[in-house]
């Protein structure tokens, strides 16, 4: 085995045990970047002397004896998080130039714990897409391909380029933001483990603004337990973000291990949509019989708002996108077009530096937020938020979790689902009504389509219960046994 | 039906009403598309 092709719990008990050394480590990851990130476009910015760097001081962590458990790991980094002295994009060119003076607390954190980071991983502009497409800096290719076929496939979004540097054997993990399936649909493209944990588990503060009600922070890694390691080390109460929660953070690793037995897990009937193809009804089925096979009691529930989440997510998130995006203004940071005067500095700046989708979801939140249509539609918007979430709280009072499809369908080529945004948006189907609720959900990898690409369940839990989304979504792991891998990787 | 603004499940905090930072001019500045001198410039906004 090489190591690029290490889990991060077998890599960091080989660094333990001194069998192999950060630098090694951080080294291989570097050529496998040097090698497959020009065609793979999953890093905009690679940053290998600061990987050298941090893999240093993790040798000397270790030698001394002050090892955490990812001291030496090497990390993907989503461009969206802030990292002190190395520039962050958040994928738009209006931030092409920024530097970030500070260091979001997330990142903070995975360096306290000895992490070691690659670089910047590509994303949709402002993590607003399902495809990774409207990157400023050019899409990303997922690694996989359909079986007999060279297409180039999206690797999903935001985190796309998270995603295919972790599938691609680029990172051992990466980091993640999840606003409404940001985590969970890439790593059901790519055949990862992503969780989306609950709102309030991570530090937003340093995490560049899309809907401040909605954005979580989240692990993307190749096993459960690789996620649950990343979590532990980003969650915690942080005074810099007012909506962190002031909770302890269990023992996430532990959890992973508890198994199954006696839960009761809920089957959302609204979830079976109309038009769900043959093969995802399929995989849901096998998920099932995977985790009642191992113990688990299986019950019929209803989430009867489900239909609202899409029209509701595509009204607050552009709402919020567009009061946090105000602040690109070409002033105090970022690029700025010059013009005939302040207001023609402002307009000229923002025209060049959004893309087509933002600029979209800019005008759309614009538009529900005006006077004469607040209350129709953000106002509305916002009680209808309040039913989904009292439909999860109902479930939750006769299950202990719930198991859905990830995203309607496997990763689709590049290109595709391009005309109009709808079509992107209906990606989101699955994901969005936890976000919404802010309960946490996790997606893992339990089959393949027939055309050789993998295909993710997604495991929701209550909120502030990640420890029982860890526990079922290692047993689908267990039970699955995925064990396929992309075409495109480092060997 | 209330509106529900947020995914958090609390109340918002409140802290003490202190200053917890400052001092640091040159990184406010540091990003800054047109400066001029401890300010960040714009183009004329009056005649």
């Amino acid at each position: 085995m090489t190591l690029n092709e290490l889990t991060i719990a077998e890599a960091g008990a080989a660094l333990a045990s001194r069998k192999i050394s950060a630098m090694e480590l951080a080294a291989a990851h570097n050529d496998a970047i040097a090698a497959l990130n020009p065609r793979l476009n999953a890093f905009i910015t690679p940053t290998p002397e600061v990987a050298l760097e941090h893999a240093k001081a993790a040798d000397a962590r270790i030698a001394a004896g002050s090892a955490g458990p990812l001291t030496g790991i090497p990390l993907a980094i989503k461009d969206l998080f802030c990292t002190a002295g190395t520039r962050t994009t958040a994928a738009s060119k209006i931030l092409e130039p920024f530097i970030p003076p500070y260091e979001s607390t997330v990142t903070q954190q995975l360096l306290d714990a000895g992490a070691v980071f690659l670089g910047k991983a590509n994303l949709d502009e402002f993590a607003m897409g399902s495809s990774n497409i409207t990157s400023g800096y050019g899409p990303v290719e997922n690694p996989w391909k359909r079986a007999g076929s060279d297409a180039k496939l999206v690797p999903g979004g935001s985190s796309g380029g998270s995603a295919a540097a972790v599938a691609a054997r680029l990172a051992l993990g990466a980091t993640g933001t999840d606003t409404g399936g940001s985590i969970r649909q890439p790593a059901s493209f790519t055949g990862l483990a992503g969780i989306k944990p609950t709102y309030g588990r991570c530090s937003r503060f340093g995490v560049i603004a899309f809907a401040s009600s909605l954005d979580q922070a989240g692990p993307m890694a190749r096993t459960v337990e690789d996620c649950a390691i990343l979590l532990q080390a980003m969650s915690g109460f942080d005074p810099k973000d007012s909506t962190s929660a002031e909770r302890a953070v269990p023992d996430f690793r532990a959890a992973v291990a508890k198994g199954v037995k006696g839960l009761r897990i809920g089957i959302p009937a609204e979830y079976r949509m109309d038009g769900m193809s043959a093969e995802i009804s399929a995989l849901w089925e096998k998920g099932i019989l995977l985790l009642r096979e191992q113990g688990a009691e299986i019950v019929d529930i209803s989430l009867p708002h489900t239909k609202y989440g899409l029209p509701v997510y595509y009204i607050v998130a552009p709402a919020e996108a567009s009061s946090n995006l105000a602040r690109y203004d070409g002033v105090r940071f970022g690029a700025r077009v010059d013009g005939e005067d302040l207001i023609d500095m402002y307009e000229r700046t923002r025209a060049a530096g959004f893309g087509a989708e933002v600029k979209r979801r800019i005008m759309i939140g614009t538009y529900v937020l005006s006077a004469g249509y607040y209350d129709a539609y953000y106002l509305r918007a916002q009680k209808i938020r309040n039913l989904i979430l009292r439909d999860f709280t109902e479930a939750f009072s006769k299950v202990d979790a719930i198991l859905t499809p990830t995203a309607p369908s496997a990763a689709f080529g590049l290109g595709e689902k391009m005309d109009d945004p709808v079509t992107m948006y209906l990606n989101d189907v699955f994901t969005v009504p936890a976000s919404l609720a802010g309960v946490p959900a996790m997606s893992v990898p339990t089959g393949l389509s027939a055309e050789g690409l993998p295909l993710g369940m997604q495991v929701i839990g209550k909120h502030f219960d990640e420890e029982t989304v860890f526990a079922v979504s290692a047993a689908l792991e267990r039970g699955a046994g995925f064990s396929a891998l992309p075409t495109l990787r480092a060997e | 039906v209330e509106p529900l603004s947020g995914g958090a499940q609390m109340a918002m905090r409140l802290r003490d009403d202190v200053v917890t930072d400052g001092g640091i001019q040159e990184l406010v500045l540091a990003n800054a598309p047109d400066r001029a001198g401890v300010f960040f410039s714009v183009p004329k906004v009056v005649e």
